[in-house]
């Protein structure tokens, strides 16, 4: 597999294709996991080798689903743009969708540079109802889906990929895929190295892998977005419990939300109460006195100190005050952070501030 | 299930796909029929094996994609019968050619062929999928077919494809039918150089030499079948001849035992009278069985005569010894007879000098005085019995005795008391005690008998 960036796979591909590709590849995020855009890979062409390039017209798409990823081929016609693609679904031989189900095929249009986007949102959503009724060979997994189906926070955020029966052993295993309902909105600023990357959208996938149909080998997973992980202290900071044994999903998920919200809140109420105690800390040593926030994580543990000479206005009243600058940095919602003393003293300018990072010793046993 | 198409279709096929510039379908016209094969087997009287055959004699390319289906892969009867017209009932199949994709039935396809299957009316329609496959730098092109039998259960099945004349030739027979070389070179080469390897009728001359060698052979052979059949045919009329033999042999055997059993009932009645007449029955007999008695093989090229063994014997007789004659040879008795003697180690002196284990052919006793040997027969009888033998006077023992050696031995002891008749007389027991082993095959003959 010839993994290419966006840009050559957009520079090899026919004129006329383009603007479907360019959108599949730029805006293509189906799925749950939209951490993982589409990839384009063995780009070829329909047309004679004597015909001049650009000439592509059928590729490889790679679609993460359910934690997998499915490599369907796509196939036009670089002589008849206008024309819409065949598709060859890989492994899945059996996977026929109905036609009348894609609208965007029955009434393709390829003067939209979405139409192909949209087709293959719906090719998947036409695949997950595939895979769902693959899950009619267990018994035990069909309950599984039914009964999370019936909860409408966890059914309508699910992705089931059923794998093939082994032929030896004669197990069946299946993968379900869920969205956690998590609020992470009020989440602390998380402050990016690379300002220019999109920590994209803050979710928290639960993978639950059935090796058997029966339930007895269950491996679940907790996937978190990049911001979310940072946010929560890294990915050793959260340990979900493991499947309990004779246990089902409609118990199991929910427990592992509460864990993951009571979680954030932690962080979250964390993050004021420091908030609160520098802020008092600051009306009590007046504007000379300071704190400073430390760069990085909302960690309570990193000891925060006050260095002597902003200490003298307390101890030696003659003692300069060095003013406080913020950390520079990223908010969630995209503006600079604004520091803390600028937050609670609007009249100093921003601009005025440096870059400049103090410690305060604060006693850990308070927040901890 | 297997399928065939023809060289030229194929090739037809795979111009006109590879001269476009996109995709190409069409249709496949032939027929279907069906094979029986009946193999007869050692295990089974026959058995027979139906195969459906798809031919494929031509095809029906389409002009453009998208023909007689719509986006979503609706196929149009009035488009399929524009395409079609009248060859419609011919259609076996049809064909789809797309460059550089995977050998696999695609989304649209499936579709459109669970449609024509219904609308052809033809339930084991086929599909056949060509492919180019091109490197990177197009050095090398690929041109891969499959062909597609569809069903319900799988969408995928495959079967063999033949083309006549295009694999591997040296497993298979080629076809003679194909068209022949018309090139003028060609044709002017093989005619100036063919005589070196054909001969006026065509044929080539290595061919018709080694049909005449194996046709020498083949007679070589039967002739040496004749030779054997002649030469078991003789040898299987003189074993007719040998078992005639033995037959008579075994009727005259019968015939005399008869006789001498009458003579002895007579003889019985009137022993006297009868002496002359015995004895020259008995020699009569002897006479008698003397030509007819088969020779037994020596054991030695070159026998010693019983002269020379009698001068031997001489060297080991005592002085006071007087000499016997040979028909005073006690008669040999079988070991463990009622008057068999009890045998005397081997390497008992006797007090001649020598020892026992020479092979004697003669009972012995217990000799208290080596120059007094005994004479006895071993039965408990006297010499005196034995000079009345060699007289042709018999007792009832002797007959008893006679009666129980065998028939065959009975002519030789015979034969020996009547060469013994010639010789000068010896004494028995010396004799008995001096015979070497090493005697004729008569005395062979008594092996069993020695102890």
């Amino acid at each position: 597999m010839n993994n290419m960036s966006p840009e050559v796979a957009l520079h090899r591909i026919s004129p006329e294709l383009r603007p479907l590709l360019c959108s599949v590849v730029r805006n293509g995020r189906v799925g749950l996991d939209s951490t993982n855009c589409l990839r384009v890979t063995d780009l070829k062409t329909g047309c004679t080798s004597l015909t001049p390039g650009p000439c592509c017209d059928r590729f490889k798409l790679h679609i993460p689903y359910a934690g997998e990823t499915l490599k369907w081929d796509i196939i036009f016609n670089a002589q008849y743009p206008e024309l819409p693609p065949d598709f060859i679904f890989g492994e899945d031989a059996e996977f026929l969708p109905e036609p009348s189900e894609l609208p965007h095929l029955v009434h393709w249009d390829a003067g939209n540079p979405e139409c192909l986007l949209q087709l293959v949102k719906e090719l998947i959503q036409q695949y997950h109802h595939y895979q769902c009724q693959r899950l009619h060979e267990s018994s035990r997994l069909l309950f599984e889906y039914d009964s999370l189906l019936e909860d409408p926070s966890y059914g309508r955020n699910l992705e089931i990929y059923a794998g093939r029966k082994n032929t030896w052993t004669g197990e069946f295993s299946a993968r379900f895929l869920l969205k956690l309902p998590v609020d992470f909105s009020n989440i602390p600023v998380y402050l990016l190295k690379d300002t220019a990357l999109d920590p994209g959208e803050d979710v928290a996938l639960l993978s639950v892998s059935f090796e058997d149909a029966e339930a007895t080998q269950v491996f679940p997973k907790l996937y978190l977005s990049p911001s979310i992980e940072h946010a929560l202290g890294g990915s050793s900071a959260l340990h979900i419990p493991a499947f309990p044994s004779g246990g089902c999903l409609i118990d199991y998920v929910p427990q592992v939300c509460q864990l993951l919200t009571n979680k954030v809140q932690y962080v979250i109420q964390g993050y004021h109460k420091r908030r609160e105690y520098i802020a008092a800390f600051l009306s009590h040593f007046g504007t000379g006195s300071s704190t400073v926030l430390s760069q990085g994580s909302a960690n309570s543990h990193l000891p925060v100190c006050v260095p002597l000479h902003q200490q003298r206005p307390t101890l030696f009243s003659s003692a300069d005050i060095v003013p406080l600058q913020p950390p520079l940095g990223r908010q969630r919602d995209g503006q600079k952070s604004k520091g803390i003393l600028q937050e609670l003293h609007p009249s100093v300018s921003g601009g005025s501030l440096h870059q400049w990072k103090t410690l305060i010793f604060l006693l850990a046993s308070s927040w901890m | 299930m297997a399928a065939s198409i023809s060289g030229y279709t194929f090739s037809s096929v795979c111009y006109h796909s590879a001269n476009s510039n996109s995709d190409h379908e069409g249709f496949l016209l032939g027929d279907v029929r069906q094979e029986e094969t009946v193999s007869i087997s050692d295990t089974q009287i026959s058995s027979s094996e139906l195969l459906q055959v798809v031919e494929i004699h031509n095809h029906d390319p389409c002009a453009q994609l998208f023909s007689f289906y719509d986006y979503a892969g609706k196929v149009s009867e009035e488009s399929l019968n524009s395409i079609l017209k009248d060859r419609r009932k011919n259609v076996i199949g049809w064909y789809r050619f797309r460059r550089n994709t995977q050998q696999q039935m695609s989304f649209r396809e499936q579709i459109i062929h669970k449609q024509l299957t219904q609308l052809l009316g033809v339930p084991d329609l086929v599909f056949l999928l060509f492919s180019f496959i091109s490197t990177a730098n197009s050095s090398t092109h690929a041109l891969e077919y499959v062909l597609f039998k569809p069903n319900r259960s799988r969408y995928n099945q495959r079967i063999t494809l033949t083309i006549p004349n295009l694999g591997n030739t040296n497993q298979q027979e080629y076809k003679t039918s194909s068209v022949p070389n018309t090139s003028l070179n060609y044709t002017k080469v093989i005619k100036e150089h063919g005589a070196e390897f054909f001969d006026k009728d065509g044929v080539m001359k290595d061919i018709r030499t080694i049909f005449q060698v194996y046709s020498a052979l083949q007679d070589k052979v039967q002739a040496v079948c004749g030779e054997v059949e002649q030469s078991e045919r003789i040898k299987e009329k003189i074993q007719e001849d040998v078992n005639k033999l033995k037959q008579q042999i075994a009727l005259r055997k019968r015939v005399t035992a008869e006789e001498e059993r009458r003579r002895r009932e007579n003889s019985q009645s009137t022993p006297e009278e009868n002496t002359e007449p015995c004895e020259a029955s008995l020699l009569s007999r002897i006479n008698f069985d003397a030509p007819s008695a088969p020779e037994r093989p020596s054991t030695s090229p070159n026998p010693p005569s019983y002269t020379d063994l009698l001068s031997q014997d001489d060297n080991l007789l005592s002085s006071s010894s007087p000499p016997t004659s040979a028909a005073l040879l006690p008669r040999p008795q079988a070991v463990g007879s009622p008057g068999h003697p009890t045998p005397v180690p081997l390497g008992t002196d006797l007090g001649l000098g020598l020892r026992l284990g020479m092979g004697v052919n003669a009972s012995l006793n217990p000799v208290s005085t080596p120059s007094t040997p005994y004479l006895g027969n071993g039965d408990g009888s006297s010499s005196d019995s034995l000079d009345r033998q060699a007289a042709g006077q018999e007792d009832d023992e002797d007959e008893e005795d006679d009666e129980d050696d065998e028939d065959e031995d009975s002519s030789e002891y015979e034969n020996l008391v009547s060469e013994g008749a010639h010789l000068s007389m010896v004494s028995a027991g010396v004799l008995a005690q001096g015979r070497p082993a090493a005697l004729s095959p008569d005395g062979d003959a008594r092996g069993s008998q020695m102890t």
